[in-house]
């Protein structure tokens, strides 16, 4: 290698170097020279992912009070074949059930209450919140719509059980799409495992005006391993 | 091969092209460096702390290269950056393709919706080069060669 081109190549790269430094400071749109980090914030305290921690919790609570009142009530109907004659007992027996059956009432009261409340907070967020599959599932299962941000082939391939095909390849082709989404709802974005187009999708969304997205990371790799409802 | 490089007109047409694309590529990143930066991010190759200063850097290296191998200016400088950068941006590209990275190019446009097969890019990138290395080393490129390669030509006239 001749010596002229190496001192000619240090000069092209000062040459950039300044030249790159002054366009970015006086650049509109300039950036920082080192990044921040890019952190992925599993949300703990997400308001929808409470809600939905406290509606499993208290399902379970009913379950065991349901089962609780089913024993109880077979062994009502035992001790009212054997003993017919003790209807005080029997009275004494139909009011506990009744109590039972009150606070199951409660208990689902309590339970609408708290998706409710948590869907009226839905409204507040609007950067979109990086979720694992746990997550994705309650939201599946809570019938939220899902969007695939892979390309069409992909999609046709495998994916979730009625998600949305929206390829952010081509979201200038799709956007009508989007368009035609209520921007107050509930949204999953998700792509393949080791791909980032769900997470642009999300940010182009939440630009749009959509109040929340979530990104669900695991993406359809993970949902598949999992054998979770696919099409 | 060795004889097509040696030809003058050819070594300039090649010149003229190569440098033209390079300098097409870095007009857009260079208007979008935080777009370009998240392109760069996706291939997940480099860690945070250098993409933001690469997505600044390498539009304006790319321009500059093509510039001076448009002019005919420190060609073999040029000639010897826009080979590593090729080098770089075929294994960036392969390695993209073979972990299966659903990313967008952020060759020729910083637009996340530009259609851009990655095997195609690096059949381009491996065609250009091929044409870089072969004018590294057959191309009368310096201005020396340049005035030898013309007498010879004088003199067999």
């Amino acid at each position: 290698m001749n010596k002229k081109a190496l001192i000619h190549i240090v000069y092209i790269l000062l040459i950039t170097l300044l030249a790159g430094i002054f366009f970015n400071i006086s650049n509109p749109n300039r950036i920082q020279f080192v990044a921040n980090e890019k952190r992925v914030d599993f949300s703990a305290s997400d308001s929808l992912l409470n809600a939905l921690r406290i509606q499993d919790s208290l399902q379970k609570a009913a379950d065991s009070l349901l089962k609780l009142s089913g024993s109880r009530e077979d062994s009502l109907r035992l001790a009212l074949e054997k003993h017919k004659q003790d209807s005080i007992l029997a009275a004494n027996k139909t009011d506990s059930l009744k109590r039972i059956q009150d606070s199951v009432n409660a208990a689902n009261q309590k339970k609408e209450d708290s998706i409710k409340n948590a869907q009226n907070q839905v409204t507040e967020i609007v950067k979109p919140v990086d979720i694992k599959i746990d997550f994705a599932k309650a939201l599946f299962d809570k019938k939220y719509r899902f969007l695939d941000a892979r390309d069409a082939a992909d999609f046709n391939a495998g994916h979730i059980q009625g998600a949305m095909n929206i390829p952010f390849h081509e979201i200038e082709k799709y956007k009508d799409r989007l368009n035609d989404l209520p921007k107050d709802q509930v949204y999953v974005t998700y792509c393949s495992a080791a791909c980032d187009v769900s997470i642009d999708m999300a940010y182009y969304m939440a630009k749009m005006g959509f109040k929340k997205v979530y990104i669900f990371h695991g993406g359809w790799d993970e949902w598949k391993a999992a054998g979770y409802p696919a099409n | 091969m060795k004889k097509l490089f040696e030809n003058k007109y050819i070594t300039i047409a090649a010149r003229i092209i190569l440098g033209a694309v390079f300098m097409y590529a870095s007009f857009d990143k260079m208007a979008h460096p935080e777009a370009f930066a998240n392109i760069i991010d996706n291939y997940h190759l480099l860690p945070y702390q250098l993409v933001n200063g690469l997505a600044i850097f390498l539009p304006w290296l790319e321009l500059i290269t093509g510039l001076l191998l448009i002019t005919g200016t420190w060609v073999r400088a040029s000639l010897m950056i826009y080979t590593a950068l090729l080098v770089v941006f075929i294994i960036a590209l392969s390695q993209a393709l073979l972990r299966g990275l659903d990313i967008s190019c952020g060759c020729f446009s910083v637009n996340p919706s530009s259609t851009s097969e990655v095997w195609l890019r690096i059949i381009e990138d491996i065609i250009l080069l091929a044409v870089s290395i072969l004018m590294l080393k057959y191309s009368p490129i310096d201005k020396k060669n340049l005035t030898e390669n013309n007498n010879l030509i004088n003199q067999t006239n």
